[in-house]
């Protein structure tokens, strides 16, 4: 319904409430004025006619009284009937032409009992009264009051009044529906901009279009409303969008549900931990989104939202969580819930707040496993750790430092290092000390000779660090200390065993030059007369056995000349006497002959040697000899360890100043655990000595050595039974 | 469509709370009779019908009795019941008994009243008590006292202030008016003053009576009547007034007393009795009284005494006044 009309039915209603109210209460009150004045007059009246008919009363002159009272009626048209009660309680007279009415006979016995204006007598409406004749006394008289011409007096009254609240009511309707028209134009003028603010919230400010300043006040309002709303609402989305911005841009985990603990909003932090969109994940219960278990017993882990509605605090979840992302993905998650209350402080929702700390936790329990570790290592290892304070003052002191020093560790924290550590060194060494650990960034390292708290003599070694705060500040030093006495003494023993070495290797490479001359000079003899005789250079030796005898000869003489220049070779390489004479060398050239060196040798065992050089070697700068003497050794050892009708490759490469040869036969191979062995002096394949090979078993450690000396290596690949390759490697000079 | 418009529905809302309100207001009278019609009514009783349903009805459902005491009327109904009512009431403190006040008028016979039992009690004077004695059981209580405290009182012949009587003497051929024919001091006490004086009644150019001490004065003052007999507190009232003057005055006679009913009970008229002896309207009981000084009793009552009214007994029966026979009356309305 219309405002307008409201008003107008409003104001109607007041105005014909309070007209019938007026007219009600206006009759009422004219009813009961004229009623009083009338019985005040009936009231006087009577008084004064009971008066004057007392004494006749009393005189019992019966007559005297109904004339009177008959005269009364007559006078006086509003007395429709008087009766007298006399002294004695009986009726004495009455004014009624047809005898006393039935009705009224209990009025003179009952004194309460009288006519009412509601009750009639005959077809008369009679309000009755009565008055004693003499105060105090019995007698009485009754006047019966017609109220007819009071009814109609009143009734007339009524209409009159009624017609004139009737005109004043639709006067005031009238009033009212025009003033409620022009009230309530601006009042819908701001009922609707109300409506509309309400639904849009976007409403310019109105003009009252009147001078009621209560209209004007509240449209004023209303305009400061709208403003303030702007305001706020400008206000209100700045915060949201910074709230947003902020909420988006956390670190952290952050997801907000309800008091029901559905998710109302979800950062992206979240998003990418759960492996839930917040689309998705929108209206859900948190323990669809957020499952989390024990990371130790694997448990589920209860629900925090649950607990902080529950009891309105911030509650941590248990350490060694472990969150499930959608996907299955496990991280172990740091967080906390916390309740969202309103202005009255009721809990509206729960804030969680996790973040991945499987990476921390990693760290931490590295950390602490390290920490553990190295405590372990401090409390085992035989290194004294000891920590000092800038003042060097004792600040940590490990077992191995109490077994090195020969204090406790109860001792020596709070003790300053001098006397901890010099406890009997004289003023200088103390200083010295102190210096050097007060300046551990120039002292690194000192080896320091001292005599304990066992008065026993300690050499250690010293290895300092700076300790330094996270500003850089010096704070102290971490010194690591090594007892070193044993190595010392150790080392003093090696000093003298070295130049016991050192002497028998110089005896022994003096030795060897005096041997090889000694065994060179008879092996010539031997191999030059066992030649002659073996080519029967001065006739037939007689018997063929002779023959065979100076074979024999010979063969072992060049076996023990092989064996002695190996022996020299290998002395002279290990002496370092072996130098290497560097010239320019033809690798190719050198394969080949040394193919062709051995090539009958191989002949005689039906095995095919074969050269591969694939690309054209420079000419370089190395050692030709003992490169010679390395293929020959190694394509002797290959075409030894070839059976029948085997093969041999040499291959030859160069890279850079590198050469590189490799010789692969498909003898008998080497076992891999001989592999490292083979290369010792002395060592054969086979160490039975029952199944002796050619050779002195010198060949490949020489190879070696000449190899790295000449800064190469080699390296051996075989397989039993297949056969072996053989690379060795030569360090070069370009030319 | 119609209906719908608000505007026709307020309309329709308003005439109907009109037309409802109207007829609340105005109220269904009904057709009644005018002022100044007659009562039609058809079932009614005669007086004496009437009063024997009241009989009936008002049959005492206990034993309470309430005493009838008459007084003569005086002054006036109200002045009367003015100062008899509060004695009344006295007379129910003291006794704890009922008292109901009654009038009697000129043409009512307390004597045969108190007689017949239709009153217990009686303000009564000499010639009355005299009269009831010697025709019932009626008993004399009490003798009122004056203000000199006497029980004994006069009667005064008066005539007008400017009259030229002078004496007793001078009222042959006159007009005498008396009070009461059965007032001792109006009537009987002024026969006796005559006869004393030799003179009788027959002397006068006429007598009336007139009822009351009153009138008798305002019979003489208005020349209805040459002199009259009164009695005493009234005549020197006037006298002093003015408005009347002394002709002579009798020897002292008993005062009006309280007489009883002979056959109440005896416990009741001895109670009765005694408060009456013990009523001091010049003291204690003074304040709820009204003028008692200007009663016959004013200052209380003393006892009586059969003997006391010897003489005057002697007087009623020697001027046939025992029989109560007039001649010529003429009843005079002040």
């Amino acid at each position: 319904m219309k405002l307008q009309t409201r008003i107008a039915l409003l104001v109607t209603f007041l105005t014909v409430s309070l007209g019938l109210i007026t007219l009600f209460e206006a009759s009422y009150l004219f009813s009961k004025h004229i009623r009083s004045t009338q019985n005040n007059w009936v009231t006087s009246i009577s008084k004064v006619i009971a008066e004057s008919i007392a004494e006749t009363t009393i005189n019992k002159d019966k007559l005297a009284v109904e004339q009177q009272l008959r005269k009364i009626s007559s006078f006086e048209k509003s007395f429709s009937y008087i009766y007298v009660r006399d002294f004695d309680g009986k009726l004495f007279a009455h004014s009624f032409a047809n005898g006393f009415p039935v009705k009224l006979v209990p009025h003179l016995y009952d004194e309460k009992s009288h006519l009412t204006n509601n009750h009639a007598i005959g077809n008369m409406p009679i309000d009755e009264i009565s008055v004693p004749l003499i105060k105090g006394m019995e007698g009485k008289i009754y006047f019966g009051i017609n109220q007819s011409e009071f009814h109609s007096f009143v009734s007339s009254a009524r209409r009159d009044l009624f017609f004139t609240v009737l005109l004043i009511t639709l006067i005031g309707i009238s009033i009212a529906v025009l003033v409620g028209r022009k009230i309530s134009q601006p009042l819908r003028t701001l009922s609707d901009k109300m409506k509309r603010f309400s639904v849009k919230g976007n409403v310019r400010p109105i003009s009252a279009n009147t001078n009621e300043p209560s209209i004007t006040n509240l449209v004023s309002a209303f305009n400061e409303m709208v403003t303030a709303r702007k305001q706020v609402k400008t206000a209100l989305f700045e915060s949201e969008e910074k709230l947003r911005t902020t909420f988006e841009s956390i670190g952290d985990a952050v997801i907000a549900t309800d008091t029901d603990g559905h998710i109302t909003r979800m950062n992206p932090v979240a998003e990418q931990l759960t492996d839930w969109t917040l689309s998705d994940a929108i209206h859900k219960h948190l323990d669809e989104i957020f499952i989390i278990i024990n990371a130790k017993t694997r448990e589920p882990a209860i629900n925090p939202v649950n607990t902080v509605i529950e009891h309105g605090k911030i509650v941590g979840l248990a350490n060694h969580t472990i969150l499930i992302s959608k996907t299955g993905q496990e991280y172990q998650i740091a967080d906390s819930a916390a309740p969202i209350t309103d202005d009255g402080g009721e809990i509206t929702g729960v804030v969680l707040v996790f973040r991945d700390v499987t990476e921390d936790y990693q760290i931490r329990e590295a950390l602490i496993s390290s920490e553990r570790q190295l405590s372990l290592h401090m409390e085992n290892t035989p290194i004294g750790v000891i920590n000092w304070d800038k003042n060097l003052t004792c600040t940590g002191w490990n077992p191995a430092a109490e077994q090195i020093f020969g204090i406790s560790r109860t001792g020596a924290i709070g003790t300053q290092a001098d006397h901890l550590i010099t406890p009997k060194g004289t003023k200088l060494e103390k200083q010295g000390l102190v210096r050097r650990l007060k300046n551990p960034a120039q002292n690194r390292q000192f080896t320091m000779e001292t005599v304990n708290h066992h008065d026993s003599p300690v050499v250690c070694e010293w290895f300092n660090t700076p300790i330094t705060d996270e500003d850089g500040q010096f704070t102290g030093t971490a010194s690591l200390v090594q007892n070193i006495s044993y190595r010392i003494e150790i080392e003093n023993e090696l000093r003298n065993a070295l130049v016991d070495a050192e002497q028998a290797n110089q005896a022994k490479s003096e030795f060897l030059a005096t041997m090889s001359h000694e065994f060179r000079t008879p092996l010539n003899a031997i191999l030059g007369f066992s030649d002659m005789l073996k080519q029967q250079y001065f006739g037939p030796l007689g018997a063929e056995n002779y023959k065979d005898y100076a074979n024999d000869i010979h063969n072992s003489g060049k076996h023990m000349l092989e064996l002695v220049n190996d022996v020299l070779d290998i002395s002279a390489i290990e002496a370092g006497t072996r130098e290497l004479e560097k010239s320019e060398m033809d690798a190719a050239h050198i394969v080949h002959d040394c193919v062709h060196n051995l090539i009958q040798f191989a002949k005689n065992k039906n095995i095919t040697i074969t050269t591969d050089i694939p690309k054209p070697i420079p000419v370089m700068q190395a050692d030709k000899r003992s490169i010679v003497q390395v293929l020959l050794n190694l394509l002797s050892n290959a075409i030894k360890f070839t059976e029948q009708g085997g093969h041999v490759t040499v291959t030859a490469t160069s890279q850079g100043n590198t050469l590189k040869f490799t010789v692969t036969d498909t003898g008998i191979g080497i076992p891999v655990d001989r592999i490292d062995a083979v290369t010792e002096p002395f060592i054969q394949l086979d160490a039975n000595p029952h199944i002796a090979q050619e050779g002195t078993g010198l060949g490949l450690s020489i190879v070696k050595s000449l190899t790295e000396t000449h800064g190469g290596k080699i390296i051996i690949k075989s397989k039993p039974g297949e056969g072996t390759a053989v690379t060795v490697t030569f360090v070069c000079d370009p030319v | 469509m119609i209906l719908k418009n608000t505007y026709v529905h307020v309309t329709a809302g308003i005439m109907a709370v009109v037309f409802i309100g109207y007829f609340i207001v105005m109220g269904f009278t009904p057709e009644r009779a005018a002022v100044g019609d007659d009562i039609k009514i058809t079932d009614t009783l005669d007086i004496d019908q009437v009063n024997r349903i009241i009989s009936e009805k008002t049959q005492p459902e206990n034993s309470d009795k309430i005493y009838d005491f008459a007084f003569e009327l005086r002054g006036g109904p109200l002045e009367d019941a003015r100062q008899y009512l509060p004695f009344l009431d006295y007379l129910k403190r003291a006794t704890g008994y009922d008292f109901r006040l009654h009038f009697f008028g000129k043409n009512q016979s307390i004597i045969d009243a108190l007689g017949r039992g239709d009153i217990d009690f009686a303000a009564i004077g000499a010639v009355a008590l005299i009269k009831a004695q010697e025709k019932y059981n009626v008993i004399n209580l009490v003798r009122g006292k004056n203000k000199k405290n006497k029980t004994r009182y006069r009667a005064y012949i008066v005539a007008r202030k400017n009259s030229p009587l002078k004496k007793l003497s001078g009222l042959k051929g006159k007009r005498f008016a008396f009070g009461s024919k059965t007032s001792t001091q109006g009537h009987l006490i002024p026969r006796i003053m005559l006869r004393k004086a030799g003179l009788s009644i027959d002397d006068f150019s006429s007598y009336i009576y007139t009822g009351s001490h009153i009138n008798c004065a305002t019979a003489v003052i208005k020349g209805i009547a040459d002199a009259c007999g009164m009695q005493d507190t009234l005549a020197l009232t006037l006298i002093n007034n003015g408005d009347l003057k002394k002709l002579d005055f009798s020897d002292t006679y008993p005062s009006s007393g309280i007489a009883a009913n002979g056959d109440l009970d005896q416990p009741v008229i001895r109670k009765v009795m005694d408060a009456l002896l013990d009523f001091k309207p010049l003291g204690r009981d003074r304040k709820p009284l009204h003028n008692w000084d200007k009663t016959e009793m004013p200052n209380g009552f003393g006892v009586a005494v059969s003997s006391d009214y010897r003489e005057l007994h002697s007087w009623l029966d020697d001027l046939g006044l025992l029989n109560d026979k007039d001649h010529k009356t003429r009843r005079v309305v002040p």
